[in-house]
């Protein structure tokens, strides 16, 4: 009996793993408010820039949580060993959870339409040429067909890398670019798929 | 001794009688879908209620969530056809009466809201309504004198989070149960239709019942009102996107319904006479109809609720 709790004690405490987010723009660490060149006319600047991560786990427990390149700290987590999903279950969007990683005030949260914004980025495509710059502003999320922005992470590992100079080199080859997109729509989910591509695990 | 034990019988056979149709009542209620979490209790309540009536919520300290939603006025609000904001701020629809929540799969005239807890942020933070943010409130509740203490009875914590505002506030509006009109009396064999009413309800179950369904007078539906189309709110399909859904609002409950005027998402009837006019060409209903089919829409009024005292203003002391 007491090898059997033991065992038990273990396999309960293997699934668990630490897992790390690695922001990139390209080969270089990411960091906010800084400009990136994306070609000779147009560079980035990113001022806001936070995502969901999910471990779907079997158990009952909502294992959430929330990369946000402004706080170090949560580039850092405890996760089951589990496949990983971007975005929230929509069951758990709609049952007026508010408690941690979920708090409203964490400004991912839609209270006009139930549901938790995926990906959330904001900040200025600069014309460095032109000298003119325009806002960008991505919620990315909902969960409600044909437009969730929920999608299994492919692959599997212990470090999640994202590399959003490949996002935004491929949003500028998209052929509508539109900037301001805070609602689910087929542009959203668009924007979505690409932010997706942008993710690969590392063993 | 036999006239006692007669008294007796009969004592026993009433009290059946009146459970048995009770009984029958409550049966025919479904089964809630918005349920209260670990904390209520009558603490909690309390503290939602206090919350509820207090205008720290909004950003200026001018108005709570009462100034919309009165109890006598069945938690609605009667002054404006719609919502009336912070500055004197209009919104741009009717500000629905807040009972029997529990039953509802959705929140609000495009049902965006589905979760009684999370339904406050909404108002909250809506620059119309209170106009706040949650961070602030949680800093003005935080150095309250009362509420930091009363909140840590609660929630054994010592600073208090959203989530514990959404749950207290949730605690009261939950709390808002209205089944206990002339209607409800009737349904519990405790009174009887005047020949009025009862047409009236013969008329109601023929041509509104399908929508407006018994015992909650409502359904979680979406549907057009066929009013006239006002591209500015396009209700429902502001949510789903849905072309199918476009100008489709919620189905409201019609308990306490002679008291929530003014009527429809934007409130441009005034009164039952005008909703029952707008409806009346569409059913085929003569003057005479309209006016039994009112008749029996009063008997859903439920003075118990309206004058509660217990869902009344109410401010917490030390």
């Amino acid at each position: 009996m007491p090898l059997f709790l033991f065992v038990t004690f273990l396999l309960s405490h293997v699934t668990f793993s630490q897992q790390r987010a690695a922001l990139n723009w390209g080969k270089i660490p990411f960091e906010l408010e800084k400009q990136y060149d994306i070609n000779d006319s147009i560079a980035v600047r990113v001022d806001q820039f936070k995502f969901y991560v999910q471990a779907l786990n079997e158990d009952k427990q909502h294992h959430i949580h929330l990369i946000d390149a402004a706080e170090q700290e949560s580039w850092q987590w405890t996760s089951p060993i589990a496949p990983m999903q971007i975005g929230i279950q929509a069951a758990i969007q709609t049952a007026g959870v508010f408690i941690g990683e979920l708090d409203p005030i964490n400004g991912m949260y839609w209270a006009w339409n139930t549901g938790f914004i995926s990906v959330k980025c904001v900040g200025e495509v600069i014309h460095t040429k032109k000298e003119t710059s325009q806002k960008f502003e991505y919620h990315l999320g909902g969960y409600q067909a044909p437009f969730a922005c929920i999608k299994a992470i492919p692959g599997s590992g212990t470090q999640l890398n994202c590399d959003l100079s490949l996002w935004f080199k491929a949003i500028l080859h998209t052929e509508t670019q539109d900037w301001l997109i805070m609602q689910p729509s087929e542009e959203s989910l668009a924007i979505f798929e690409l932010f997706m591509a942008s993710l690969h695990y590392d063993q | 001794m036999t006239n006692k034990v007669l008294f007796l019988i009969l004592l026993s056979v009433l009290f059946i009688s009146a459970t048995w149709n009770w009984q029958q009542t409550l049966q025919k209620w479904p089964a809630p879908i918005q349920i209260k979490t670990v904390y209520a209790s009558k603490a909690s309540f309390e503290l939602g209620r206090a919350l509820f009536y207090d205008p720290i919520l909004s950003v200026d300290s001018s108005i709570s969530c009462a100034s919309c939603h009165l109890s006598f006025t069945a938690f609605t609000h009667v002054d404006h056809p719609t919502s009336h904001g912070i500055a004197d701020r209009i919104g741009k629809r009717n500000a629905p009466g807040l009972f029997n929540l529990a039953w509802r799969q959705n929140f609000h005239w495009d049902g965006g809201v589905t979760s009684l807890t999370g339904q406050a942020i909404n108002p909250l933070t809506h620059p119309d309504e209170m106009g706040e943010t949650l961070q602030h409130i949680l800093l003005k509740l935080n150095r309250h004198p009362n509420y930091a203490a009363f909140f840590k009875r609660i929630y054994k914590q010592k600073q208090i989070e959203s989530w514990m505002l959404l749950d207290a506030l949730q605690q009261f509006t939950i709390a808002l149960v209205s089944k206990d009109s002339y209607y409800d009396k009737v349904m519990q064999g405790k009174a009887s239709f005047s020949i009025q009413q009862a047409k009236g309800f013969a008329l109601f179950e023929q041509h509104c019942n399908h929508c407006h369904t018994a015992p909650l007078f409502y359904s979680n539906r979406f549907e057009i009102n066929g009013l006239v189309i006002d591209t500015s709110d396009l209700g429902r399909y502001e949510i789903t996107g849905l072309p199918a859904d476009r100008e489709k609002f919620r189905v409201p409950t019609l308990r306490n319904i002679s008291y929530s005027f003014p009527y429809m998402h934007d409130g441009r009837f005034k009164s039952l006479k005008e909703v029952l006019r707008h409806y009346g060409q569409k059913l085929q209903l003569n003057d005479p109809q309209q006016k039994d089919l009112i008749a029996f829409l009063k008997t859903l009024t439920d003075s118990t609720f309206l004058t509660n005292p217990r869902f009344q203003y109410h401010t917490l002391t030390p």
